[in-house]
């Protein structure tokens, strides 16, 4: 994939991302969706409660997944871990 | 001047015998009727260069043609055999079509001419795991050697050098299974897109192991 929008990751399914490795073809396409790509790689789940017609509803994505992207960047940001639960 | 016909064309090494030196664009083609890779059609001529290397599967395309003597046309297009549809219309978009004077050009319609035969290819059928093959990959998983046959196959897919990359990435795909995966950034300042090892690497998983 080229580009992650920040809720897109919430919605793929439960099993879509179970143990799969995740492509994507530049770094800067996930700048995005960073938070929730970071809580799947850390805790291995990803959660997200929201409003469906008057009525709260959860979403639950599973990991853990492993990831292999590309980049030009000169320079990459290294970042912490989210810490696990 | 009138048309040169294809086969004189070739005859002439590619060179058009009336046009003043240094504007000649095209670059050293030879006619060889017994290289199949070789088209000659419609006043165009496609010559496949050899690869850099003896594994290399990708090989640069000249294609040229002369429809007026003082300005030959021609282009190059990198096309690699292992690359899929998608690849070969980038290369289409960035080799052939750049210039805008090539679009409607003979270059174009060649590169158009490849995608179709790559589109009516026979494609490979879904594999079905049987026993035997089952027992056969167990066997291969359970090889020292491993990690050195992976690497080999991505050379002959047409992944050349990168010899510690290839390994790393195919460790990192693999961990996928593991209860904490590992990731990795591919940092390349050649050019943007996807780099080439993650759709060599992507091609030794099974479809439903990946997602992109």
């Amino acid at each position: 994939m080229s580009r992650l929008t920040p809720s897109a990751l919430y919605y793929l399914g439960a099993d879509h991302l179970r143990h799969k490795l995740v492509l994507v073809d530049e770094h800067v396409g996930t700048a995005d969706a960073e938070h929730p790509i970071r809580v799947l790689q850390s805790s291995g789940r990803l959660s997200l409660a929201t409003v469906v017609k008057g009525r709260t509803e959860r979403f639950n994505v599973f990991g853990p997944i492993a990831m292999l992207s590309g980049s030009t960047a000169t320079t990459i940001k290294r970042r912490e871990p989210v810490a696990l639960p | 001047m009138p048309r040169t016909s294809n086969a004189e064309f070739l005859h002439a090494g590619g060179r058009c015998p009336a046009a003043p030196p240094g504007e000649d664009a095209m670059s050293e083609p030879k006619s060889d009727s017994t290289d199949p890779l070789t088209v000659e059609a419609d006043g165009l001529g496609l010559h496949p260069g050899p690869p850099a290397h003896a594994e290399r599967q990708k090989i640069i395309i000249t294609c040229g043609s002369r429809t007026a003597c003082k300005r030959p046309r021609s282009s190059t297009a990198a096309i690699s055999t292992a690359s899929p549809a998608p690849r070969a219309r980038r290369a289409r978009r960035r080799d052939v079509r750049a210039d805008a004077r090539h679009r409607d050009g003979t270059p174009g319609a060649f590169a158009d001419r490849v995608e179709r035969l790559a589109a009516t290819a026979k494609k490979p059928e879904s594999i079905v795991l049987t026993a035997a093959r089952k027992a056969a990959a167990e066997k291969l998983l359970a090889r020292p050697d491993l990690l050195s046959r992976v690497s080999l196959t991505l050379a002959k897919r047409g992944l050349v050098g990168e010899e510690r990359n290839r390994r790393l990435c195919y460790l990192v795909a693999t961990s996928r299974l593991l209860d904490r995966p590992l990731s990795a950034i591919l940092r390349a300042a050649r050019r943007p897109g996807s780099p080439e090892i993650l759709d060599r690497v992507a091609e030794l998983l099974r479809p439903s192991a990946s997602s992109r």
